[in-house]
């Protein structure tokens, strides 16, 4: 989420150009987060951003039907992911 | 294992037949194994020897049960969608389980204390009791998980509401996973029994067809699919 939400924060290589490293969610890492990520991930957040749509209301989901009919475990995740978010948007706001 | 989607069908293995999970296990006990510092004790180049040593063990034992096999037992699981685990977690409920969290079993334990413990003890085990909670998940092991161990063992008998929780949190642990088997399995191949369903939920007579170990493993898996994993299922 992180890595979607400011790709400019991970720029670069494995380590940190000034030495320093990554503060994500309360855990420090030493290698670029970037270099975990995976096409799932990614894929994720793609689907992840299709769902939360725009100014004018929810995206479309990613099965057909409502949402009773989407897999639980991809609304559990996704909410997860907008949480994340939400965290970034008050950090930054700080 | 994300994305996934509802139509999907995901096959699982059995660890007793899972090679890359074998595999994977030597792999990471070698790894454990050569980074252990020159400088470290003899009794942790010991301890990562013998967990070396379990691991290739293990996996030849795969290896062997995979050649006298027949076929790899494998079985298929739907992914349940918001509408399955709302059934699921009904038809669970409906069953009378419940998961005693930690906290209500310490909670317990410091009333069992209370009540059974003679009085000039009573101090030492609650402040035990209290560490054990206060402290992180990760560091709640060791010499204070031995004890707090050792106060259920003497308040199991002793202390009903103590024993009647654990039994709760059993029963759960056994009948969730089942219950999860037997909304979401959709066949399976090489497993012995053949596959059939009673209504919407695969029928007890032929699970019962399957390894006992299989089904509880499978009954995880089919939670995992549900959601995060609870504490009780990161626990098994």
């Amino acid at each position: 989420m992180a890595v979607a939400a400011r790709p400019g924060h991970f720029e670069g290589g494995a380590e940190a150009a000034d030495g320093s490293a990554w503060e994500l969610f309360g855990e420090r890492h030493e290698t670029n987060p970037k270099l975990l990520l995976g096409q799932d991930e990614v894929e994720m957040v793609r689907l992840w951003r299709l769902t939360r749509g725009g100014d004018f209301g929810q995206g479309p989901m990613p099965e057909a039907g409502g949402v009773m009919d989407q897999a639980a475990i991809m609304l559990d995740a996704f909410a997860v992911m907008s949480a994340a978010e939400a965290e970034l948007t008050r950090e930054r706001e700080r | 294992m994300l994305p996934i989607s509802t139509k999907e069908t995901v096959r699982y293995v059995p660890s007793e037949y899972d090679s890359l999970a074998a595999e994977a296990a030597v792999k990471a006990a070698d790894k454990v194994a050569k980074i252990t510092p020159e400088n470290a004790t003899a009794e942790e180049r010991a301890a990562a020897t013998r967990a070396l040593d379990a691991a290739t063990a293990a996996r030849a034992a795969v290896e062997q049960r995979l050649a006298e096999s027949g076929g790899i037992p494998t079985y298929f699981l739907a992914v349940p969608s918001l509408r399955d685990r709302l059934a699921y977690r009904r038809a669970l409920a409906a069953t009378g389980a419940r998961y005693a969290t930690d906290a209500e079993l310490l909670a317990t334990m410091r009333e069992g204390v209370n009540a059974v413990v003679a009085e000039d003890q009573r101090a030492i085990l609650i402040d035990i009791l209290d560490r054990f909670e206060g402290a992180p998940e990760a560091e709640r092991a060791g010499e204070i998980a031995d004890q707090v161990e050792e106060i259920g063992r003497v308040l199991r008998p002793a202390f009903a509401g103590y024993a009647e929780l654990l039994a709760d949190r059993q029963y759960w642990l056994e009948m969730a996973p089942l219950l999860a088997a037997q909304h979401f399995l959709r066949g399976w191949e090489n497993a012995g029994a053949t596959f059939k369903r009673t209504g919407n939920l695969a029928a007890e007579d032929c699970l019962r067809g399957i390894p006992e170990r299989h089904l509880a493993e499978v009954g995880w898996k089919a939670l995992a699919l549900m959601g995060p994993p609870s504490k009780a299922a990161e626990k098994n």
